[in-house]
């Protein structure tokens, strides 16, 4: 071929900047189906021989319009399923209202429960007796359990002296 | 959203869980609570607060009055007229010690157990459960605020009670004074 490399370089700039025509590219392709292209259009030969032996980028592959159809489908039965999201969504919404209302409640009723059992006595001074005869029984029982535990302090002590003078 | 609602949900179960260790005989109580053969005693944080309006000057009951101004609650559940007394018992024990306090003493006296319970922070005594099992008597009495033992030990001291004795009546004692 006679094409001077100058207006292949032009070419192939242009192919680069994606302004070429199709006959332009055909020409182009032509160029390095045949000559021997100059060291620095190495990488564009490779590309357009490939091309060349490749009709694939042609043609629609058979199974193309099988591929997209089925594609589009696996789309829409995602969005068949975000349709329900909407609904998800209200669904959480009520758990979480819901579970919140049974929170609410029980601390509420609590509260409430509380507050009608928690003080047994309305008249302080009565309460102040009952507190009074509650620490001292506490203080007489826990002073019960130490008086035991004395005992039993001094029987291990009397133990040891027995074992000690007794070698 | 589904993030959020996990976080919440998990909140949601850390507040039961901290709501439910308030108090460790809660459960106790609540269980009890329409039972008439127990006497229920509860008097809040609010009412303590009250008593110091009247507090005597009485030389002889100070250790007492100043273990109860530094009490901010108190509870008790108890029956002398219960059968099976000593499964009670043993229900709240296994309860109380499941719970994160320490044993403090554990005593069987004739035919009558008893085990306190201390919850300690920072060297501050902040919770005292003590509960006595008998034939048929049960009782379960819960103290939190700021208690010193020692103290408390000291106030039966100068008077001469037989606490077991003592017990026997408290049913009775309280009916009195309503």
């Amino acid at each position: 071929m006679l094409m001077e490399s100058t207006t292949i370089r032009e070419l192939v700039e242009k192919y680069w900047n994606g302004e070429t025509s199709l006959e332009e590219e055909a020409q182009l392709q032509q160029y390095f189906s045949q000559e021997e292209a100059p060291a620095d259009l190495k990488k564009e030969a490779t590309l357009f021989r490939y091309y060349q032996s490749n009709t694939r980028f042609r043609t629609l592959d058979e199974r193309f319009d099988e591929q997209l159809t089925q594609r589009i489908e696996r789309k829409q039965s995602r969005q068949r399923w975000l349709t329900y999201q909407p609904l998800l969504r209200i669904a959480a919404a009520i758990v979480f209202v819901v579970l919140a209302a049974i929170l609410f409640r029980t601390e509420w009723m609590g509260e409430t429960n509380s507050v009608a059992v928690k003080d047994t006595y309305e008249d302080p001074r009565l309460a102040y007796e009952q507190t009074k005869e509650a620490l001292l029984l506490v203080s007489s029982l826990m002073n019960e359990g130490t008086q035991h535990m004395q005992e039993l302090e001094t029987f291990s002590e009397a133990q040891e002296t027995v074992k000690t003078q007794i070698p | 959203m589904k993030r959020l609602l996990i976080i919440v949900i998990a909140m949601q179960l850390v507040a039961i869980g901290v709501n439910a260790q308030d108090n460790i005989l809660a459960p106790l109580f609540d269980k009890f609570a329409d039972d008439e053969d127990f006497t229920k005693v509860t008097i809040t944080s609010k009412m303590f607060s009250l008593f110091t309006e009247f507090e005597p000057e009485d030389p002889e009951t100070q250790e007492l009055t100043e273990a109860i101004s530094k009490l901010k609650g108190l509870k008790i559940l108890a029956s002398d007229s219960i059968g099976n007394a000593r499964s009670y018992f043993k229900d709240a024990t296994a309860q109380v010690r499941k719970g994160n306090m320490e044993e403090l003493m554990s005593i069987r006296d004739g035919k009558d157990d008893m085990l306190f319970m201390i919850k300690e922070e920072a060297g501050k005594i902040s919770d005292l459960v003590m509960l006595v099992g008998g034939e048929n008597k049960f009782v379960a009495m819960s103290l939190y605020g700021e208690i010193d033992l020692k103290q408390i030990s000291k106030i039966s001291k100068g008077m001469k009670i037989d606490g077991m004795k003592y017990l026997e009546n408290i049913d009775n004692e309280g009916d009195d004074q309503e």
